[in-house]
C-alpha cells in the first residue's frame, strides 16, 4: 500500500507539469473554431486553433482539426505538421492517421521510414512510455529495497511484482530510444523549399523539397538545419522553412 | 577516248615501274604529255613515316627555309600571318616553334605541303602558318631559329614586321563568338530541350567548321549534332551570318544554373578590307552563359502511368494483331507515341497484371523525325505481347500513360483505351487433364482500393498538455528522476543510523543528557534574569545532575550530591560551586530560609562552566 502510494506520488511529481488541465475557456475556443470550420470559414478556424497552439496549449483533437483547416486553406506543410503532432499525442486516433495518409498520397510523398524501435515507440503516446519506464524502474527498485530498509517482513509477491516492473522497464527501453530519435523529425512547411549545399543564402540548391515532406535534423548551424529526407537527400534548410514535430 | 587512253597508259606506267627491279624491261615510250614528272629509272615512290616522300634513285636536295609576315605592315590588335616555308627532300616532323619577341602573341594556324620535281630532284615545300597579334605599335623582328629536318638542321631567317596604330574610327578586332540559343522559359529536370549553338561571323573572323563541343557545367547533358549549317541567324532582332549547330540539352540538376559550352572552331581570318585572307586558325570559344531555372517535376497532380515522358505527345490509334483469340493465345498490341520531347528515353507504360491479361516486356523502337534538326521530335513504338488468361475477356486492358507538359506545367493523361477483342475458350481444353495443365488459373480480380479522403473534425479537443513531445531529456524530468534514488538513499542512511544507535545506547543517553542539561541551564538563566532564587537553585541542581547523568548509569534525578561531586573530580572551584548549589537546592527543598545567601547572576557563569565540564567528561 505504502509502495503504491509512493509510486503514485513519484509519477504525479514527474508528470504533473504536462498533465495540467486547461480552463473551460480553452474548450470554448476550440468549439468556436469547430463552428467556424463547419461554416466554411476555414481561415478563421485556422486562426483560432493556431492561437491555442501559440499559447502552448496542445491537444490531439485540436491539432487534428487545425490540420484539417490548414489543408483547406492550402497550407499543406502546416497541415501535415499539425496532423503529425496530433498523431504523436494520440497514436490511437485513426482519423489523424488517415489524414496523414491522404496528404501523402495526394502529394505523392513517401511516408518517413522508421527503424523498428521508432515504430515500437509509436504504439503508445510518448508520455505513457515515460510513465511505464519510471514506474517500472523505480517501483521495481523500491519493492526490492524497501522491505529491507523499513524492516518489513519479506513476501514472495514483493519479488514477483518487482520482477514484473523491471521487465516493464526493460520493455520500454527501445521505445525510449525510439522517442529520442523521433524528436529529430520535422516537416517542411513550404512547397519547393530549396535544400542547399551549404548553410548560406547563396549556396547551390541541391534539390527542392515539397511542403509536408518529413526529414530528420542531424545538426544545426546559425539559421539553418542540416536535414536528411527520404532517399538520403541531405542538405541545409532554413530554420524558417522547417519545424520539428516536437518543437522545443 | 583520249581520257581512257591516258588512264590505261598511266596504269601501265605504274605497273611497269613496280616491276622494274624484278624485270628490267625497257619501258614502252609514252606520249610526252602523259609522262610522269619522275625521271625514268627513279623506281617506286615511297611515302614514309611522317609523310616524307622518297623516290629511290632520285637526288636529295638540301633543306632551305624562308619566313615572312603577310602583310608586312600590320595594325595593333589585328592578326597578321607569319609564314615559315621549308623546302627540301624531307620535312620537319613537328610544327616549328618560333621564338616570340615581346609584344607579339603567336598562335599556330596550320600547315600545307606541296611536292614537285625540280631539276631531277624531289622538292617538298612545307608551309607553316601562325596567327600573330601585336599588342603595341612598333617594329618587330621574329628572330632566326633552327628547325630539325631528319638528321639535318635548317636555319629559318629572321622576319620583320611593322605595326602601326589603327586608323582613327577604325573598329576594334572582333573575334567570332558563340551563343547558346535556348527557349525562353523555365525547364524541368529530365526534359530534352532543343537548342542551337550559334557561332557568329564577324567582320574579322568567319567560322568554317566546328571541331569539338564541350560543356562547361555538370548541371545538364549536351548532345550536339556536329552537323552545323551556315545560315543567317537572327538574335535579338539582328541578322548575323554564322554556323548553327542543333544541340539537345537535358538538365539533370534542379535549381538555377548557367548553361554554357566551349567550342573548338576553325575560323578564317579576314583582311582589313573584309576579304577572306586565306589563312585559317583553330580557336577555342566560350559561349556566353545562359541563365536558366531548372525545376523538379511537381509531385502534385502526377497521374498513373507516368514513366518520365516530358514534352508534348500524342498516341496514335493502337493496333491489335487479331480481333478474336483463344484463351492462352498471344496477341500483339502496337502503340505508337509521337511528339516532341525526351521520347527516346521514355520507358514503356506498364500493363496491370491483375487485369486478366499476361503482358510480356514490350519491344520498343524510336524513330527520330528526319526533318527536325534538333532531333527531339520523333515517334516511339511499343509492341506488347498479351496473353488472355481466361475466356470471356471483352477488351484489352487500358494502358495508363501520361506525360508532363513543361509549357503548361501540368501532367497530361493520354491513357490508351481498351480495345475490343473476343477471347474464346481454348481449343486445347478438349482434354481435361491438358486443360488443367495449360490454362493459367483465372487472375483474381484486382482489389478495389479506396481513394484516401480527409476525415472530419474531432468533436472533443482531447487532453490539453503544455508540451508536445515526451519530457524525455527535459530539465525537470532529470531533476525529478533524482528524487526516488535520493529518497531510497535517505531511507538507507536512516536505517543504518537506527541500527548504530541500537548497538550504542550510551550515545543516546549522552545526547538526551546534553539536551536536558541545556534545558535546565536555560531555565536557570531565566530564573537568574528574574531574580528567582529558588527557581535558579532548582534548575542549577537539575542541570548539574543531567550533565553528570551519562557518566553514571543512574537516572539524573536519582543522582546524589556526592555522586555529582565525585564526577567533578579534582576541579576544586567547580566542585565548591556545585556543592554550594546542590546544598542550597536541598535546603530550598527542605527549609524555608535557605537560598538567599548568593546572587544568581553572579553564579550563573560558574554554573555554565561546571555543566560544560561535566558534559565534556560525559
Amino acid at each position: 500500500m505504502k509502495t503504491g502510494t509512493l509510486a503514485l506520488c513519484l509519477a504525479a511529481a514527474t508528470f504533473g507539469a504536462p498533465l495540467r488541465g486547461a480552463s473551460p475557456a480553452v474548450d470554448e475556443r476550440f468549439r468556436k473554431a469547430n463552428a467556424g470550420y463547419a461554416a466554411g470559414d476555414f481561415a478563421e478556424a485556422v486562426y483560432d486553433l493556431r492561437e491555442l497552439v501559440n499559447e502552448g496549449r496542445f491537444a490531439s483533437g485540436a491539432l487534428h482539426n487545425l490540420g484539417n483547416a490548414e489543408w483547406k486553406v492550402g497550407r499543406h506543410g502546416y497541415a501535415v505538421l499539425a496532423w503529425e503532432r496530433a498523431h504523436s499525442l494520440n497514436p490511437f486516433n485513426r482519423n489523424t492517421e488517415a489524414n496523414l495518409r491522404f496528404a501523402r498520397q495526394t502529394a505523392r510523398m513517401e511516408a518517413p521510414t522508421f527503424a523498428w524501435h521508432e515504430r515500437y515507440s509509436t504504439l503508445l503516446p510518448g508520455d505513457w512510455w515515460l510513465v511505464i519506464a519510471c514506474a517500472g524502474l523505480w517501483g521495481g527498485v523500491a519493492l526490492l529495497t524497501l522491505p529491507r530498509l523499513l524492516g518489513w517482513r519479506r513476501a514472495d509477491w514483493h519479488q514477483g511484482v518487482a520482477a514484473a516492473l523491471l521487465a516493464l522497464f526493460l520493455l520500454s527501453g527501445p521505445a525510449l530510444i525510439g522517442l529520442w530519435k523521433r524528436a529529430r523529425l520535422g516537416v517542411v512547411l513550404e512547397d519547393e523549399t530549396p535544400l542547399r549545399l551549404t548553410p548560406t543564402r547563396e549556396a547551390e540548391t541541391l534539390t527542392k523539397l515539397p511542403a509536408g515532406e518529413m526529414a530528420r535534423v542531424e545538426r544545426e548551424r546559425g539559421e539553418y538545419f542540416y536535414v536528411r529526407a527520404e532517399g538520403d537527400r541531405a542538405g541545409w534548410l532554413r530554420k524558417a522553412d522547417f519545424v520539428r514535430v516536437w518543437q522545443r | 577516248m583520249i581520257i581512257r587512253a591516258a588512264l590505261v597508259a598511266v596504269l601501265f606506267g605504274i605497273a611497269s615501274s613496280l616491276f622494274a627491279q624484278n624485270a628490267p624491261l625497257p619501258p614502252e615510250p609514252l606520249p610526252p604529255a602523259l609522262q610522269l614528272p619522275l625521271q625514268p629509272g627513279s623506281g617506286p615512290m615511297i611515302i614514309g613515316p611522317g609523310g616524307n616522300i622518297t623516290v629511290p634513285g632520285m637526288a636529295e636536295t638540301e633543306p632551305a627555309a624562308s619566313a615572312g609576315f603577310e602583310p608586312a605592315v600590320g595594325r595593333v590588335g589585328r592578326p597578321v600571318e607569319y609564314r615559315v616555308t621549308i623546302t627540301g627532300s624531307q620535312r620537319p616532323v613537328e610544327m616549328p616553334d618560333p621564338p616570340v619577341p615581346p609584344g607579339l602573341d603567336v598562335a599556330p594556324g596550320g600547315r600545307s605541303i606541296g611536292t614537285q620535281v625540280l631539276n631531277g630532284a624531289l622538292v617538298m615545300t612545307s608551309t607553316y602558318r601562325y596567327s600573330v597579334v601585336c599588342t603595341r605599335a612598333g617594329n618587330f623582328t621574329m628572330p632566326a631559329f633552327e628547325v630539325a629536318i631528319g638528321t639535318k638542321r635548317v636555319r629559318v631567317p629572321p622576319a620583320g614586321l611593322t605595326v602601326i596604330e589603327p586608323d582613327p574610327g577604325e573598329a576594334a578586332y572582333q573575334p567570332a563568338r558563340v551563343e547558346l540559343d535556348l527557349p525562353q522559359r523555365d525547364f524541368f529536370v529530365g526534359e530534352t530541350i532543343g537548342a542551337r549553338l550559334v557561332v557568329i561571323e564577324t567582320p574579322d573572323e568567319s567560322p568554317q567548321f566546328v571541331a569539338h563541343v564541350a560543356k562547361t557545367t555538370g548541371a545538364a547533358v549536351f548532345r550536339p549534332s556536329m552537323r552545323p549549317k551556315r545560315e543567317q541567324i537572327t538574335i535579338d532582332g539582328k541578322q548575323f551570318n554564322g554556323l548553327a549547330m542543333p544541340v539537345q540539352i537535358t538538365p539533370i540538376l534542379e535549381g538555377d544554373a548557367e548553361l554554357g559550352c566551349q567550342v573548338m572552331v576553325h575560323v578564317q581570318k579576314m583582311d582589313p578590307t573584309g576579304r577572306r585572307s586565306g589563312f585559317t586558325v583553330q580557336t577555342t570559344l566560350d559561349s556566353k552563359p545562359a541563365k536558366v531555372r531548372v525545376l523538379a517535376l511537381p509531385r502534385a497532380g502526377r497521374l498513373p502511368g507516368f514513366t518520365g515522358a516530358i514534352g508534348r505527345f500524342s498516341v496514335a490509334q493502337p493496333r491489335l494483331s487479331a480481333g478474336e483469340v483463344e484463351a492462352g493465345e498471344p496477341v500483339t498490341l502496337t502503340i505508337a507515341i509521337a511528339g516532341e520531347g525526351n521520347l527516346e528515353g521514355v520507358a514503356a507504360p506498364e500493363i496491370d497484371a491483375s487485369s486478366g491479361w499476361q503482358a510480356y516486356k514490350p519491344t520498343t523502337e524510336f524513330q527520330a523525325d528526319a526533318e527536325d534538326p534538333h532531333g527531339v521530335r520523333g515517334s516511339k513504338t511499343f509492341v506488347y505481347t498479351l496473353v488472355p488468361a481466361r475466356e470471356g475477356l471483352k477488351s484489352t486492358p487500358p494502358l495508363p500513360f501520361c506525360y508532363f507538359d513543361p509549357v503548361r506545367r501540368a501532367y497530361v493523361d493520354i491513357t490508351v483505351p481498351p480495345l475490343p477483342i473476343v477471347v474464346k475458350a481454348s481449343s486445347a481444353a478438349a482434354s481435361p487433364t491438358e486443360s488443367v495443365k495449360s490454362e493459367p488459373p483465372p487472375a483474381p480480380e484486382a482489389p478495389r482500393t479506396a481513394e484516401p479522403a480527409m476525415t472530419g473534425l474531432e468533436e472533443q479537443p482531447g487532453r490539453w498538455v503544455r508540451a508536445l513531445g515526451p519530457a524525455l531529456g527535459g530539465r525537470w524530468f532529470l531533476i525529478l528522476q533524482a528524487v526516488p534514488p535520493a529518497l531510497l538513499l535517505g531511507l538507507w542512511a536512516w536505517r543504518r543510523r537506527k541500527e548504530y544507535l541500537a548497538a550504542n545506547p550510551q550515545i543516546v543517553r549522552r545526547r538526551r543528557a546534553r539536551v536536558a542539561a541545556r534545558r535546565e541551564l536555560a531555565a536557570a538563566r531565566t530564573a537568574a534574569r528574574k531574580g528567582d532564587h529558588e527557581g535558579f537553585l532548582r534548575a542549577s541542581a537539575g542541570a548539574l545532575r543531567e550533565a553528570a547523568a551519562p557518566l553514571d548509569t543512574a537516572q539524573a534525578a536519582s543522582l546524589t550530591r556526592e555522586e555529582v561531586l565525585r564526577l567533578l573530580g579534582d576541579d576544586e572551584n567547580t566542585s565548591a560551586l556545585a556543592r554550594k548549589l546542590l546544598d542550597s537546592a536541598d535546603a530550598a527543598n527542605y527549609s524555608t530560609k535557605a537560598g538567599n545567601g548568593f546572587e544568581p547572576a553572579v553564579l550563573l557563569p560558574e554554573l555554565e562552566r561546571a555543566v560544560q565540564t561535566l558534559s565534556r567528561r560525559a
